[in-house]
This record gives C-alpha cells, sequence and structure tokens, in this order.
C-alpha cells in the first residue's frame, strides 16, 4: 500500500472498489492507480462474475465497463441499481450522448470516458466514496414547495409522501433547493455534486435531472418544480 | 441564362404550335384567296360577255356608243367602256385606258382577253370582248376582295398565334406535370443531402414513374446502409483504439509516480502490459491502414509467384516452421504483396486463437490454386462462422490483450475476393479450424 494518500482523504477504514472490465490491461491499470489511493480492489473480468461476487461482497463503489462479453454493462447496472444504492460509475469506451444518457438512466452516478485521466477517475471515485460515508445529524431541513429533504436521515418527501431517491438524486435536488431559486448551471452541479473540476460532461446532468423530474414531477415533460432555464441550466420553482 | 426544362418544353411546343398553325393558315389563304379570285374572275367574264351582248346588240342598232354604255346593268359596281373608231367612250371616270398594258386592246379586238391588273395600289379585273365594230372593255375592281382576303389572313395570323399561345400553356402545364416525379426526385435527394437519410419517395402505381422512384430508392437504400456500416466501423475504431490507449496512459502513469521506486514485483507487469498494449495499437493501425487501401481499390500488382514458396516465407517470418507448408511448386501471376497478407494474417490468427498452425498445404485443383491454414485449436461455433469474417469480429472465450482488434479475417477475406478467389471456413480433423484459401491460376497476365 503506497503512501500518497491525498490531504483530507478519510483513510480511517479500508474502501472495496469493484472493477467490472474484460480487458485486463485496462483492469491492471486500474488495479494500479486503486492501490496507490489505498482501496483495496476486487476484479471481475464480466458482468456474470461482478453478480456472484455481489451476493456476499459490498463494495463501496463499483466502475463498469459497457461492452461486456455476456451480459452487457447496462443491465449489469440496472440490476445492481435495483436492489443497491451503492454508488456505480461508468468507465468506458463509447462517448456518445446516447451512451452516456443510457448509462444514466440505468442508474448510474458518474460516466467516466476512457481513455480516462487517471487523478481525474480517482477524484470522481473520491466523491462518491464522500456519498457513501455515513450522513452528518445536524444539516437543516430543505423545503420547497411540495418537496421536503431532510439531509439527517436521507428522507425525500413530496407531499408527505416518501420518495425513493438515491444519494445522488438526493444530492442533486438539495443543491438546488439550497440554491432558493436561482439556476444553477450545468457546470456549477458537476463541480458541486460530482466534484468536477473543469472536464465535465453536462449530459449527465441532464440524464440525472431527466430521472430526478421522473420522481418528483407529475408530468415529467411539463416540469413545474425542476425548470430548464434554457442556456443557462436548471432552477427549483416553490410555486404559490 | 440557361432556360429551364420547363420553359423550354413550352417554347418548344408553342414553336411547333405556331409552324403547323402557320402553315394550315397559309394553306387555308393561299386555297382560299385563288378560289375566291378565280370565282369571281369568272364571274366578271360571264358578266362581261353577256354585257357585251347587250352593247353589241345595241350599237348595232344604232344607238350612240355613250348611250350604250348607260344601258349596261352592271354600271356601278364595275366600269364599262367601249373603243370604236371613234376611240373611248366609259360611263364614269375611273380607270383611263392608258393602264391597260400596251397589246392588251389589240388581243382583245381581236379575239377576247381578261388582265388583272394593278392601279394605284388597287387591283382590278379588266375583260375585253370583241364587237361587230369596236371592243368592249369592262374593268371589275377587286378591292373588296383583296379587302376580305386581308381580313381573312389578319385572322389565320390571329389565329396562329393563338395556337402558339396555346401550345405554350400546354406545353409548360405538361411539362411541369411531367416534372412531378423529377421534383419528387429532387426533393428526396436534397433530404437525404440534408442528413435524413431514411428519405425515401412514395411509389404511386404509375408504371412510368415507379421504376425512377424505384431506383432512387434502392441508391438511398445502399448509401444509408453504406454510412451505417461506416458508422459502425468507424466507433469500432475508436472504441479499438480507446481501450489500449486508455491502458498505455494509465501504466505510463502509474510507472511515472513509482519512478523513484520502481519495483520488479509490481512494476514488472506493468512495463510487460505498456509494450504489448503499444503494440497492439500500432498492429491496429496497420490493419486500419491495409483495410483503408482495401477501399480505395488500388490495383493489383500481378507477378509471377511460387504460391509455396510465398506461404513459406509467411511462415518464416512469423516465426512459424516452414516445413508446416506442404504441397508442390505451384506458379501463377498474382499480386504476392496481398496472398503473402492473407496468409501471414490465417497464421496469427491460427498462432492467437487456435494454438499455431498445424499444417499450411498447398494445391492445384481444377484451374484453382487452394492453400489450407489448419490449426488445433478449440475452433469455433458453426453459428459464427460468417459473423467471424466481419471486422472487429472476435470469437467468444478470446482474451482482450492477446488478440487484436479482430480485423486480420476482414482483411484476409477482403484481399481474397480482390484477387478473384474466396476463403472458406471449416472444422480441421484435429477439432481446430480449416481456413481455405481458394484463389485462380493464372498461367499469362490477363
Amino acid at each position: 500500500m503506497s503512501a500518497t494518500l491525498p490531504p483530507g482523504f478519510n483513510d480511517g477504514m479500508a474502501r472495496s472498489i469493484m472493477v467490472v472490465e474484460d480487458d485486463p490491461a485496462i483492469r491492471m491499470v486500474l488495479n494500479a492507480h486503486l492501490k496507490d489511493e489505498g482501496h483495496v480492489v476486487i476484479e471481475c473480468p464480466t458482468a456474470e462474475q461482478a453478480l456472484v461476487t455481489l451476493v456476499d461482497t459490498q463494495p463501496d463503489v463499483i466502475l463498469v465497463d459497457l461492452r461486456l462479453p455476456g451480459i452487457h454493462g447496462l443491465d449489469l447496472v440496472r440490476s445492481v441499481r435495483a436492489r443497491s444504492e451503492v454508488p456505480i460509475i461508468i468507465v468506458s469506451a463509447q462517448t456518445d450522448s446516447h451512451d452516456v444518457v443510457a448509462g444514466m438512466e440505468a442508474g448510474a452516478d458518474d460516466y467516466v470516458t476512457k481513455p480516462f485521466v487517471a487523478k481525474e477517475l480517482m477524484a470522481r471515485i473520491r466523491r462518491q466514496l464522500r456519498r457513501s460515508e455515513p450522513r452528518s445529524p445536524e444539516l437543516p431541513i430543505l423545503q420547497c414547495g411540495p418537496l421536503e429533504l431532510r439531509p439527517d436521515t436521507g428522507q425525500a418527501l413530496l407531499n408527505g409522501r416518501q420518495l425513493s431517491l438515491s444519494r445522488i438524486e438526493f444530492d442533486v435536488l438539495a443543491e438546488l433547493i439550497g440554491a432558493g431559486g436561482r439556476v444553477l448551471s450545468r457546470d456549477e452541479l458537476l463541480r458541486d455534486v460530482w466534484g468536477y473540476g473543469s472536464m465535465g460532461d453536462g449530459r449527465i446532468v441532464d440524464s440525472l435531472i431527466y430521472r430526478l423530474r421522473g420522481k418528483i414531477e407529475q408530468d415529467a415533460a411539463n416540469p413545474k418544480l425542476l425548470i430548464t432555464v434554457r442556456g443557462f441550466g436548471y432552477r427549483m420553482e416553490a410555486g404559490e | 441564362m440557361k432556360l429551364g426544362l420547363r420553359a423550354r418544353v413550352a417554347v418548344a411546343v408553342a414553336l411547333v404550335s405556331l409552324a403547323v398553325a402557320g402553315v394550315v393558315a397559309s394553306g387555308t389563304y393561299v386555297f382560299a384567296s385563288w378560289y375566291l379570285l378565280d370565282q369571281r374572275e369568272s364571274a366578271a367574264l360571264t358578266r362581261a360577255v353577256l354585257d357585251s351582248r347587250a352593247v353589241n346588240a345595241a350599237l348595232d342598232g344604232g344607238t350612240s356608243a355613250s348611250q350604250t354604255l348607260e344601258l349596261v346593268p352592271s354600271v356601278g359596281t364595275s366600269q364599262p367602256m367601249i373603243h370604236t373608231s371613234e376611240g373611248w367612250f366609259t360611263a364614269s371616270v375611273g380607270i383611263p385606258p392608258s393602264v391597260f398594258p400596251a397589246n392588251f386592246l389589240s388581243l382583245a379586238a381581236a379575239q377576247g382577253a381578261q388582265q388583272r391588273i394593278e392601279v394605284a395600289g388597287d387591283a382590278y379585273y379588266v375583260v375585253g370582248v370583241p364587237l361587230t365594230a369596236g371592243t368592249y372593255i369592262e374593268v371589275f375592281p377587286l378591292r373588296e376582295l383583296d379587302q376580305n382576303l386581308r381580313l381573312a389572313a389578319l385572322a389565320l395570323v390571329g389565329m396562329s398565334l393563338i395556337a402558339a399561345t396555346a401550345g405554350a400553356v400546354f406545353g409548360a402545364t405538361t411539362a411541369g406535370r411531367i416534372l412531378v416525379p423529377v421534383r419528387k426526385l429532387g426533393a428526396g435527394a436534397q433530404r437525404i443531402a440534408g442528413g435524413e437519410l431514411s428519405a425515401r419517395i412514395d411509389l404511386n402505381g404509375d408504371p412510368d414513374l415507379d421504376p425512377i422512384a424505384g431506383s432512387f430508392n434502392a441508391m438511398a437504400e445502399a448509401v444509408q446502409q453504406r454510412i451505417s456500416r461506416e458508422r459502425r466501423f468507424s466507433a469500432n475504431v475508436s472504441h479499438e483504439l480507446r481501450s489500449p490507449v486508455t491502458s498505455i496512459v494509465g501504466t505510463a502513469e502509474v510507472l511515472e509516480r513509482h519512478a523513484d521506486h520502481l519495483s520488479a514485483e509490481e512494476d514488472g507487469p506493468m512495463i510487460a502490459v505498456l509494450g504489448q498494449q503499444a503494440r497492439r495499437m500500432s498492429q491496429t493501425l496497420i490493419d486500419l491502414m491495409e483495410i483503408s487501401r482495401l477501399d480505395r481499390e488500388e490495383p493489383l500488382t500481378l507477378e509471377n509467384k511460387d504460391l509455396t514458396q510465398l506461404c513459406r516465407d509467411a511462415a518464416e517470418r512469423l516465426g512459424v516452421d516452414p516445413a508446416l507448408v506442404t504441397g508442390p511448386s505451384v506458379r501463377t501471376f498474382t499480386d504476392g504483396r496481398r496472398v503473402e497478407r492473407i496468409i501471414m494474417n490465417l497464421i496469427e490468427n491460427a498462432q492467437r486463437h487456435g494454438a499455431g498452425a498445424t499444417e499450411i498445404a498447398v494445391q492445384r485443383i481444377d484451374g484453382e490454386v487452394e492453400i489450407r491454414v489448419d490449426d488445433a485449436g478449440p475452433g469455433f461455433d458453426m453459428a459464427d462462422r460468417d459473423r467471424l469474417f466481419e471486422p472487429f469480429a472476435r470469437g467468444k472465450d478470446s482474451e482482450k490483450t492477446t488478440s487484436g482488434a479482430g480485423l486480420g479475417l476482414a482483411i484476409a477475406l477482403e484481399q481474397a475476393k480482390v484477387l478473384g478467389g474466396a476463403i472458406e471456413l471449416e472444422h480441421s480433423p484435429a477439432g481446430g479450424a480449416r481456413f481455405t484459401v481458394r484463389l485462380p491460376l493464372r498461367d499469362t497476365l490477363p
């Protein structure tokens, strides 16, 4: 284990990262970088093997390649998301918009394209790891129209009814409500929620907003709460 | 400026209409004028003869010439004149006898004569009939007839112009209607040019137009398929290059970080991966260049080659025992570089996926040469047989690192086709794969 941990990183407990990647060279590269970061790496060359491993292992973050032999990466993401909130980062050579959108739709939290810059990818992983840390108890309740977020318990309520939001969905919504109706640009959201410096991919934000609308809007095609401000970004509408 | 097709058709039809109308109109005019003049002249002649008889009778009866003229019934519409030894007598002042042609009077006096003359722009018909003593002359004005004919001519010219205009309109609308499918084709082509590759033209059951629309649609279909194939290909290219670049950049980053404390145990495999991935990428690039050469359809360079020797050379270059190549020497005019490429790709395929080639057999069969490359590897699924020759295809169990980009068999097949041959895949007797290349034998240059 290397001693080059970044400052501020909580290495109090070993974090395990699952790498689902069929190319052994890339698996080896990821393994080396993750080990240098102080993580434990679980390597899976196929989605099938990942599903078997996940039965009795709980990784803190899963990295998934899309073009896998056998079960496709997207199906793996869907199947993991169906039963777990574990952060999933897609690491794929596919860069088309529809691949990014499909990946986020399937339930991924982030989408990194190959060839990646290892430092960037490690930063993405770090940000996702922070999401799986316990919530701080003293955060105030956020409210916007019929929506209520309780950051201390991670509960989200719509008209008093419990909403099922993933951690990243919760964080995006909290960020937007916290802005108090101010427009947040894609870059601001990428920086504050995903931890991107400058090279963020706005399509990730758009896909997540689309996913959120499906959960909080009565008619996702005609949003009343989470409004798109064309050319600027997104904002919350508190209503009357 | 060049006129459009529609305008040109309109002008052409107008000109044809005008020409036809002109010919018909001129014909009508010529016939009508000839007929009317003839009618008029024969009527005038009859009249003059009848009048001359009355005049002759009166003169013979002793009536004076000037009095006799009063008796001519047609006074008013024609001008009767009598010429006797005493000179000219006429009932009205009109045409003077001086305008008659020189010998007219003598001819008329002798045997009678008729003549058409023109005086001050007006036409006249002059009839001369001999009398017992003298000559009776009657002058009929043809002006009225002339006027009628001029009116008719005017009407005919007008009709011709109307016919030409109608022709132009007819031409323009017909051309317009004929051009509807051409416009549809144009609109379809424009949509395709604008990127809407799925644009097609409706067939509407017209036996003349549907074949055009059908060909257009077939062309559009071919273009769409070609473009989507090329898109898939370039997506694959991008994917195939991204993977080695990812591992090369990634290993380089790790090694840079470890630079001051490199360990053989930890970093040795990384260095191996670096080299392996760099070679994989360079092989992919070489294959891609080969494919782009194939796409450029470079001409064949035919030379007299010994194919068996060529196989031995290819084996040797790949570190394979040339003794695996069996069979007699087979000489043919062929493109040596391409054949070598086929054989090398098949041997490499056997090395990667079939535990190495077990035999490379060359033999002559019915005017063809057959080169068989056998391996004793795990074989393949018959269901995958055709797919394995597609670019970027891989057997289901192949490891990404050791295999190439999946272009080798695709290139081999394409080269074989360019040479006029083919490649077949079957199971080898040892349970592996058997690739059979068939190439035409050429004893002379084509």
